[in-house]
């Protein structure tokens, strides 16, 4: 018995550590392109050495928004269903950089400052948030009672506590899925591209390109608008950061699909506007560029949210006015990039 | 907690454990109570406000059980407080898992005016606890109880393996192995066992029952649409799904009760190589069998035989019984027995009907063998033997799978369009709603349906029932070191191999363990947790 038992601890652990290890080691290889996606921004951040206006939103940012029409100091930092929680944390690595931004612009729509539906699926499996960073959200989440991001139910939510835990340390239970998503090599080879492109474009990337959707908003599923605890801390805890840093930050609504405009309830918009406006007013660092929300035509979208080549082209253009009629230092916007 | 979840893998089993064995290796009351203490956590860790309701019927049983003692000399006293007790048990079950049901179903025929009367959170493993505590007390009653300690029973109800989903225990196997002070010492023989036991069970729950799932779910989601092939794959695909599910648990329960040098009856024995549905229930949920067998069944069949003793009338004996003796000796307690075992199973007419469809095979199986003929005593060929078996069983696992069409459907009417679908009469317009089984294997070949992958989940069967039909069970494959406390001893598997441990067997678990532990997700209920 004694050779059986050793035998079995020491090949299931070995086995365990080595996948363990191994998978943290090559995650461009099996996870998907959000990873890549990810690892791009990092290094963009990580070798961020011309000093203009840097971009952080969700996922109709980062596809919206082209640094290269706009300046040489742009970049856009924007990723797949992100909130303030994943903005703090890049923003806080960004302060880390050899050279800080003149401005820091935000964007979220309003799903993105109610619903965090990315957290525990993209930023604590994906790393963007380190093990020790994904504790300490995890006590705010408790702290904050925040149910958008935590069940409730459970013995002293040891659940779901183990699980953050796990996850953010890379667990490999939790990543073997990725393994076998794709035919081996496909992934390793579309995050490479999916990398290049970020390296490129400075942080733009497209969604699947369509000539038009008339596909819904997800602001059309909201139907109150309660701002989620640990997403409102987080916002009010960058625009701290950045204040202590001395950089002005402005915030952007971007454009949204006129099939989804008569579906908005226009008392969540207002209560979006006022929130914001609420922390204008408490800071005098922190500026509202949209009064209102652009609504752009169906056909200039890909699907419920991101606008396609046409759309983008459009919004750039005028967007690069609007930063520059705002005085968004790191300016003039738009001129031809050199 | 789950036994499939990381947490329980990685955090509750080996602290649990190790604690376990240092408090038994100083006190054996300290490892008593950290056990007792251990099954409560993992039962709370669901809902901590169902520990009060776990609890509060721990502390009436076992008082009751006292009282029963104590007037044990005055019948008509000891008789009123198991009365009470059992009304009260029952009660509670009651309450938790048929009144709002059945509120629900008068609101819905209008017997009942109003307001919809909601629903209710049904506690986990109730039908289970509730079920060993009457069995407790009806023994008390009988006189039948030597182990009394508190904390023995305590351990009995609660003991966190089989707390959730079974087996049903008896206080006799149980209450006294944790009575012994060997059951606190570190027996390396029986961690291994345990070990790779629980390992064997792990991997059916995750590599193959969690895999059928989609398949199984997906046809019982649109019972309406579907094509009879596609029918036939889904209903096969949960019926073994459900197979590996339970195996999968009554494995896990049986090797972690190893662990702590407790031994569990045995719950799971290859039910779908049965060749009558008598032996099916001898192999499928066998303490549940068990159970019913003893405080349901025999109290019946026995008052009904005295009372026709009584009468002078003829008993149940092949050559003597008639069609009356046999309905009234046989079929009765037989179907009332079935009808409350699928009862117990939740409400709703499909558990009713599962119930009568199992009380009916089996009355017909028994009349068989009382009426059918006689197999003959002089030596058949293989051919023969194969083929008397193969129908055998084919029959009997119809049998099953038809039934538990009902045991996963949501109600009876989705059951019925269910078996529409598999005998041709669906509206699934992929390959043509209104053909027969052969039609629709050609038309198979021919026009793959584009939205249904039918070739890995025939595969995916395929590979199942090879495993299922093929490969020894846990049982035979530690009959050696004896997995379980009751001796079991079935035919021997087509491919008949022990463990032993030794080095290759360490190999071959280590990386059966691997693979499974990197498949768990957590978040997969075993499909008994319903009950």
């Amino acid at each position: 018995m004694r050779s059986f038992l050793i035998t079995l601890t020491l090949v299931f652990a070995a086995g365990l550590v080595f996948v363990w290890v191994w998978g943290l080691d090559n995650r461009l290889s099996y996870l998907s392109r959000d990873y890549a996606l990810l690892t791009a921004k990092n290094r963009l951040i990580d070798g961020y050495s011309r000093p203009g206006l840097v971009i952080f939103g969700d996922s109709a940012v980062m596809d919206g928004i082209q640094p290269e029409k706009l300046g040489p100091g742009v970049i856009n930092c924007a990723m797949m269903g992100n909130t303030p929680i994943e903005s703090y944390f890049l923003i806080r690595r960004l302060m880390k950089a050899p050279v800080h931004p003149k401005a820091i612009l935000l964007s979220y729509n309003t799903y993105h400052l109610v619903h965090s539906d990315f957290y525990w699926e993209n930023t604590v499996k994906f790393g963007l948030i380190s093990g020790s960073e994904a504790d300490e959200v995890f006590g705010n989440i408790l702290r904050l009672k925040d149910k958008e991001l935590i069940s409730g139910s459970g013995l002293w939510n040891l659940e779901q506590r183990v699980y953050s835990f796990l996850l953010s340390r890379g667990f490999p239970s939790y990543y073997v899925s990725s393994l076998y998503a794709d035919a081996p090599g496909v992934r390793k080879k579309e995050n490479e591209e999916a990398l290049g492109v970020i390296a490129q474009t400075k942080g733009q990337y497209y969604f699947p390109l369509q000539d038009g959707s008339k596909a819904l908003n997800a602001d059309t599923k909201v139907k109150a608008f309660t701002v989620s605890p640990v997403i409102d801390y987080y916002f009010r805890k960058t625009l701290d950061l950045l204040k202590t840093e001395n950089i002005p930050v402005y915030f952007y609504v971007m454009p949204i699909n006129e099939t989804s405009v008569p579906h908005l309830d226009p008392g969540v918009f207002k209560a979006y506007q006022d929130y914001l406006l609420e922390l204008a007013q408490e800071d005098n660092q922190f500026h509202i560029l949209s009064k209102f929300r652009t609504v752009y035509p169906w056909k200039l979208f890909s699907d419920y949210a991101h606008l396609n080549e046409k759309g983008t082209l459009r919004f750039n253009r005028e967007f690069a006015k609007i930063l520059n009629k705002a005085g968004v230092p790191g300016g003039p916007y738009g001129a031809v990039v050199h | 907690m789950l036994f499939n979840s990381v947490t329980f893998l990685v955090l509750f089993l080996p602290v649990s454990l190790l604690a376990y064995y240092l408090l038994g290796h100083f006190q054996m009351t300290a490892a008593k109570f950290w056990l007792a203490a251990l099954s409560f956590f993992f039962y709370g860790w669901w809902n901590p406000d169902f520990l009060f309701l776990l609890v509060g019927s721990i502390l009436f049983n076992y008082s009751c059980g006292y009282l029963i003692q104590v007037f044990q000399e005055r019948n008509k006293a000891s008789a009123f407080i198991l009365a009470l007790g059992i009304s009260a048990n029952l009660g509670l079950l009651f309450y938790y898992k048929y009144l709002f049901a059945l509120l629900n179903w008068f609101h819905e025929h209008h017997f009942y005016q109003g307001s919809s009367t909601g629903s209710i959170i049904l506690p986990l493993g109730i039908s289970f606890f509730t079920f060993t505590q009457i069995g407790f007390l009806i023994d008390i009653q009988g006189g039948n109880v030597r182990e009394k300690g508190f904390l023995e029973y305590v351990l009995f109800v609660t003991f966190f393996p089989h707390l959730i989903a079974g087996p049903i225990l008896h206080h006799r196997e149980i209450m006294p192995q944790f009575a012994k002070k060997e059951t606190y010492s570190l027996n390396w023989d029986n961690i291994g066992i345990g070990i790779s036991i629980f390992i064997i069970g792990l991997a059916k729950k995750v590599l193959v029952a969690d895999q059928l799932s989609p398949i199984a779910n997906d046809i019982f989601k649109h019972t309406v649409e579907k094509h009879t092939l596609e029918a036939w794959a889904g209903v096969l695909a949960y019926s073994l799904q459900l197979y590996f599910d339970f195996a999968g648990y009554s494995e896990m329960a049986l090797g972690l009760a190893r662990m702590f040098n407790v031994k569990f009856p045995a719950n799971f024995d290859s039910p779908y190589k049965s060749k009558s549905i008598i032996d099916f229930w001898q192999r499928w949920h066998i303490s549940l069998t068990r159970y019913l067998t003893l405080y349901l069944y025999n109290p019946v069949s026995l008052w009904i035989m005295r009372r026709r003793m009584a009468k002078g009338l003829a008993l149940l004996k092949a050559e003597e019984t008639t069609l009356e003796g046999f309905l009234i000796m046989l079929a009765v307690p037989t179907m009332y027995t079935m009808i409350l075992a699928g009862v117990w199973h939740g409400a709703g007419l499909q558990f009713l009907i599962y119930g009568l469809l199992h009380g009916f095979y089996i009355c017909v199986n028994h009349a068989w063998r009382m009426f059918g003929p006689k197999a003959s005593k002089t030596p058949v060929s293989r051919f023969h033997s194969w083929f008397d078996g193969g129908w055998k069983w084919g029959l009997t696992y119809l049998s099953v799978v038809i039934s538990q069409i009902f045991f996963r459907a949501k109600n009876t009417t989705e059951a019925w369009q269910l078996i529409q679908c598999m005998i041709g009469r669906g509206t699934g317009d992929s390959v043509g709603g209104q053909e027969g089984v052969i039609e629709s294997i050609l038309d198979y070949f021919g026009a793959p349906i584009s939205y249904w992958n039918y070739t890995d989940s025939l595969i995916t069967l395929a590979v199942g029932f090879v495993f299922i039909l093929v490969l020894p069970n846990v049982l035979q494959l530690f009959q050696k070191e004896g997995a379980s406390l009751t001796n079991i001893k079935s035919a021997p598997a087509f491919f008949s191999f022990q463990w032993r441990p030794n080095i290759l067997w360490g190999f071959l678990l280590a990386g059966l363990a691997l693979v499974t532990v990197l498949m768990v997700t957590g978040n997969s209920e075993f499909l008994y947790f319903r009950f």
